[in-house]
């Protein structure tokens, strides 16, 4: 699946979970999610930290109620009273507030699930390639440090056994300096021949191209014009206006790295290639999005707002929504599909 | 193609010139051989080649070079990088990134190649040094050899017309640096190169090479010849040049191939019959494997092994890439834990011994010395380790072994600026200096050059005398034939073949010294011993 | 000349401009006014809030990663910082490993030594790198990650501030520099702590903070979050203030040592060194 699918995929979720405040949808997300993540979580890389799904949403959904059943003291269902004068604390305890921090923490599992998929489906070189070109000496160091990196672990274990076979045994911190040492010096050293070897290919410096001025007036005004939109946001509700100078701003500053990206003379040698899939998932990606960020007539978008303040009432639940909602369930399947595919083929 | 006119240069900071005035002319096609002991200035003459001198080193240079028409002075590394492709010594480092064929790839994205161009350029190079079927490997999984193969695909990425390898073999054992000559011949030849290659190892490439550029000792004089000139001049040749020089055998053979024409003069009927464990001198073994079976990820490296190291003697522990050699090292000092066997050291077992306490009584040189060094000053290394075991300095004891070791002038010198020989020895300081009676040593001859190998030779006889135990594991058979007085054949984990050097080396075929291969059924190891016996059959 | 000068004036100001931007996008919190319940406009804006800002702080990271990459960049260095950041992040395995609760991260040390030795721009990249690699190491990439990038990268251009002040005790090459760095490493251990439990904030405790008081001013705001801030992360970021004295303590010295020597030896200035010819 192309990178680009993903992020638009990745885009929508965060853009759907954000926007709801019921916790009927909300569910439905995480169900949704989880799915997603099992079933991408078969093919991930091994040095990712797995964590179990289930068990850290419910973690998270739990403590943040938790937490905001302490700290806030509103609502009609009273569950008990802290007595006293502890700041924070005291006062009572309801149960609208524990619903309200549970919506927090379904939003803020969400969210987290989300990247996790994110994180598991895309390989670490897709995602440097990401990097504008404009950015291309990062995009180097960190290639350089990725190749290294484990490279660096099984150094450490070299530099403990040479350091064993003179006697040292790692006892207290003050111990770990000469490992850290020899690593450091080490690395360094290498790093000298890595930049021969890069010059010696024929590396050129970033020092060649000029940017005329134009362009760094242009980020600055972009980035003026987001710090308007942010005065503007806070100080006022003038939606659109914020909108516009936030989009504005953006575009601006981003303009101005296309353009620098276009003068470097940089090639991609690994072109990723679009599938049939990918239009799907986007397609479905787009249609899920679709109910919440847009008025369709018929459609209430009401029911997005559900406040458990001041008494707690049943969420309301629009079923056209929640069943366009399955389209972020377009990952799975498709890899469903492949799956049961490539066996069939293969027997 | 090359033209070089008085040419000099001095590093920054420095107060001596590294070479002067130095005039070469080199044709295109031709295959030249740089030779000369470390650190003499051929490492830097060849990266004026490419302007990495003085473009990335600073210092100052006079004189002029051409290159390809181009004057790397001027221009630029980059410029020059589309004429010249460099290989370095270091497989370790020299890529940017970790798959094959991204690395390869690497310089043309960096040029802005469209990729459909990039792509027909990488399939090819890797076709030409038979890489394709490792293109999607990181380059971490490959072996020393698969990995210099990657670095000259990725020199040749822009098809330079100049190919230069400083020491590419150096850090690489028989097998793979066989692997890499070969390849670089074959591409000579395909690609129509001009090849400057700088290498110890010259048995191997002698019979390719079109001239010989040396560079003499001490007074900084570069002399050019063809090699049968030229060789004859160097201090350092393979024994069967040495040989052929002191019988005045004429072509001077550069191979044993080459030499056995001459052989069949010598009609020598001094067969001796080699008994299969000649004259076994009564030394008490001091470290003892019993029986040992050992392996990692549940695969069996070390297959029933018993092996013996006595004082007062040095045994050589040969064998393939694999084979086990450094598995059981480490697993008689410690390092790893045997699944059944014992280790003795002077009678008290230590299977389960710690490794920093086993190294007190075991002095172990690993494969990289360099891990070993961190201090500011080298006679740190040597107290530091005391330290460690809590002993303490006595008598100037650490003075007494620098001078031993020859780095007492350098004692207050940062280990790490030195050339690798004299880091190595600053390693064995560091091991010695407990006085252990029992020495093991992994590949010590790896990046050495003639001069440092003589001198470690020189040292392990001295110790030898001294009455300690030392097993010397190597690939260097040369050095093996003047040094071992028992030797081992691994393979596969199994001892294969055991006892006197000539009895095993004559029944290996990988592994035999030249002078094995040239006289066979005569035990002579070495060019004295072959001089003496042939002597002795003539008169 | 004229256009050095205007070159060097619209830096700096970017510098500024994207600074203040990510800061006051942390700060936002403090400044939305109470606003009015069961207005769903108010209730969306709120909600997407952290994204949109952490959006922003990207933004405002990028623009300041291209202008400090784009003055400092040549084979050498990037082999180097290549090289530190592998091990940095390789480092940051070891913040997993240790037992028990703390905020104890030893990542900040080189970050804090290479800026201090190599100068701001160095050591901003270091910060910015070692988390961007070590996410894509350990599949961390989430919505923290641009503050977490922007700010690690400000411990480290802020570094060189320590070089008047170590002039001014007349202190290289002696113990009152490393003094003067273990103090510069405790105040951002706190520091850290603080800005990013700021931007975390707005996730957990959810808009309710100054959502259900209309009227609330920012005081009261400030003094919410002082509150969450003492409950929550004083003590992980106490930890990491003196992880990094710690470090600062016994590596320091002999780190300093190595980098200077090899930033000696290697003439690391900003342009290749020139041979000069006859």
């Amino acid at each position: 699946m192309h990178t680009y699918s993903w992020l638009v995929w990745t885009a929508a979720a965060l853009i759907c979970i954000s926007v709801t405040r019921n916790p009927l949808y909300l569910i439905l997300f995480l169900f949704v999610l989880q799915i997603v993540y099992l079933m991408i979580a078969e093919q991930g890389d091994e040095a990712q930290l797995f964590v179990n799904p289930i068990k850290f949403t419910l973690f998270v959904v739990f403590t943040t109620a938790i937490f905001n059943v302490f700290t806030n003291h509103f609502g009609d269902t009273v569950l008990f009273t802290i007595p006293g004068k502890i700041p924070l604390l005291s006062g009572v305890v309801t149960l609208e507030a524990f619903v309200y921090g549970m919506t927090n923490g379904l939003i803020l599992s969400g969210m987290l699930t989300t990247f996790s998929i994110l994180n598991l489906a895309l390989p670490m070189r897709a995602l440097v390639h990401l990097i504008p070109r404009a950015f291309y000496p990062i995009a180097i160091i960190t290639s350089i440090a990725i190749t290294f990196a484990p490279e660096t672990r099984r150094q450490l274990n070299q530099v403990r056994e040479a350091q064993a076979v003179r006697g040292f045994r790692a006892r207290s911190v003050k111990d770990w300096m000469p490992l850290a040492m020899p690593l450091l010096i080490g690395g360094l050293e290498r790093s000298i021949q890595v930049a021969e070897t890069m010059t010696a290919r024929g590396f050129a410096s970033a020092n060649d191209v000029h940017i005329p001025n134009i362009y760094r007036l242009s980020i600055l005004g972009g980035l003026l014009m987001l710090i308007g939109g942010w005065i503007v946001s806070v100080t006022s509700s003038f939606q659109y206006l914020t909108f516009g100078l936030l989009t504005l701003g953006s575009v601006g500053v981003m303009i101005a790295f296309w353009w620098i990206g276009k003068q470097t003379p940089r090639s991609s040698y690994k072109k990723e290639r679009w599938h049939i899939s990918d239009f799907f998932i986007i397609l479905f990606s787009l249609l899920a999005l679709l109910p919440f960020v847009w008025d369709i007539p018929g459609i209430s978008r009401e029911t997005l707002y559900y406040v458990p303040y001041p008494r707690l009432s049943v969420p309301p639940f629009e079923p056209i929504t929640g069943t366009l909602t399955l389209g972020l369930l377009a990952p799975a399947i498709i890899f469903l599909i492949t799956k049961t595919y490539a066996k069939e083929r293969s027997t | 193609m090359i033209h070089i006119s008085k040419l000099t240069f001095r590093y920054p900071a420095s107060e001596t010139d590294v070479f002067k005035n130095v005039n070469l002319d080199i044709e295109k096609g031709e295959f030249v051989l740089f030779c000369g002991a470390s650190g003499i200035g051929k490492s830097t003459l060849l990266r004026c080649m490419n302007g990495l001198v003085p473009h990335f080193s600073g210092g100052e240079i006079l004189g002029d070079i051409q290159v390809a028409g181009l004057n790397p002075i001027t221009a630029s590394p980059k410029v020059m990088s589309r004429q010249v492709g460099f290989v370095f010594q270091d497989p370790e480092t020299q890529f940017v990134l970790d798959r094959v064929e991204d690395d390869i790839a690497f310089s043309l994205e960096n040029a802005g190649i469209p990729p459909d161009e990039i792509r027909d350029r990488v399939n090819h190079i890797l076709a030409l040094l038979e890489l394709s079927h490792l293109r999607n490997r990181t380059i971490f999984s490959l072996s020393g050899g698969e990995r210099q193969r990657v670095a000259i695909a990725a020199a040749l990425a822009f098809s330079p017309s100049i190919l230069i390898l400083d020491e590419p073999t150096s850090q690489l054992d028989p097998q793979s640096a066989e692997e890499v000559l070969q390849a670089v011949i074959r591409i000579k030849e395909s690609l129509q190169l001009t090849v400057l290659l700088s290498e110890h190892r010259l048995d191997r490439v002698l019979p390719y090479a079109d001239r010989i550029i040396y560079f003499k000792r001490s007074d900084g004089e570069v002399i050019s010849g063809s090699v049968r000139e030229i060789l004859p001049q160097m201090a350092f040749s393979p024994p069967v040049v040495k040989l052929g020089k002191q019988l005045d055998w004429s072509p001077l053979p550069l191979s044993v191939t080459e030499a056995k024409s001459f052989v069949s003069q010598y009609h020598s009927e001094h067969k001796i019959a080699i008994p299969s464990n000649g004259k076994k001198k009564h030394h008490k073994p001091l470290l003892k494997g019993e029986h040992i079976n050992g392996g990692y990820n549940g695969k069996l490296v070390l297959d029933d092994i018993s092996i013996e190291i006595k004082a007062g003697e040095i045994l050589v522990l040969i064998g393939l890439n694999g084979s086990g050699k450094t598995t059981l090292l480490r697993t008689l000092v410690g390092f790893q834990k045997p699944k059944s066997g014992q280790v003795w050291l002077d009678g008290r077992e230590i299977t389960a011994g710690e490794p920093a306490e086993i190294c007190r009584d075991v002095g172990y040189l690993p494969q990289d010395p360099n891990s070993l060094l961190f201090a500011e000053h080298v006679q740190d290394e040597l107290t530091i380790t005391l330290q460690n075991h809590g002993m303490r300095n006595t008598n100037g004891w650490t003075d007494e072994l620098m001078r031993q070791l020859d780095i007492y002038e350098l004692r207050g010198c940062y280990p790490r600026d030195l050339s690798v020989g004299q880091r190595q020895r600053i390693a064995l300081g560091a091991i010695l200096v407990t006085r252990p009676e029992v020495l093991l040593l992994d590949e010590p001859t790896r990046g050495l050059d003639p001069d440092s190998k003589t001198a470690l030779e020189k040292m392990l006889k001295e110790w030898r005398t001294q009455g300690k135990a030392i097993l010397l594991v190597t690939h260097d058979v040369e050095m093996a034939a003047n040094l071992a007085d028992r030797v081992i054949l691994l393979q596969d984990g199994r001892v294969v073949s055991e006892g006197d050097p000539a009895y095993v080396f004559t029944q290996s075929n990988q592994f035999a010294p030249q002078m094995v291969q040239l006289f066979p059924d005569t035990g002579w190891l070495t060019v004295q011993q072959t001089l003496d016996g042939l002597e002795k059959d003539i008169l | 000349m004229i256009n050095l000068t205007k070159e060097k004036l619209l830096s700096f100001l970017i510098y500024l401009a994207s600074t203040a931007l990510g800061a006051i996008s942390f700060l936002y919190p403090f400044f939305t006014p109470g606003l009015e319940q069961n207005v769903p406009l108010s209730q969306v804006r709120a909600g997407q809030a952290p994204l949109v800002y952490s959006l922003l702080v990207a933004l405002c990271l990028l623009v300041i990663l291209f202008e400090v990459q784009s003055q400092a960049v040549d084979a050498k260095l990037i082999a180097l910082l290549g090289m530190l950041v592998a091990i940095n992040a390789a480092l940051r395995f070891i913040e997993v490993a240790i037992p028990g609760p703390s905020g104890f991260s030893p990542i900040f040390f080189l970050i804090i030594l290479t800026g201090y030795v190599f100068g701001g721009r160095f050591g901003f990249l270091m910060g910015t790198l070692t988390l961007f690699a070590s996410a894509l190491i350990t599949g961390g990439i989430g919505p923290w990650l641009p503050s977490q990038m922007f700010t690690v990268g400000w411990v480290g251009m802020s570094a060189p501030l320590c070089v008047p002040i170590v002039r001014l005790v007349r202190g290289e090459g002696k113990f009152s520099e490393i003094l003067v760095l273990m103090v510069f490493g405790a105040l951002w251990g706190l520091l850290y702590g603080a800005i990013i439990n700021l931007w975390s904030w707005p996730y957990i405790a959810g808009p309710s903070a100054h959502f259900y008081q209309p009227g609330e001013g920012w005081l009261e705001a400030v003094k919410h979050y002082s509150i969450f801030y003492m409950v929550t992360s004083f003590v992980w970021d106490l930890g990491r203030s003196f992880g990094n004295v710690l470090l600062i303590l016994v590596a320091g010295s002999a780190t300093l040592r190595a980098l200077r020597r090899f930033k000696q030896r290697f003439g690391f200035s900003y342009q290749p060194l020139e041979g000069q010819t006859v």
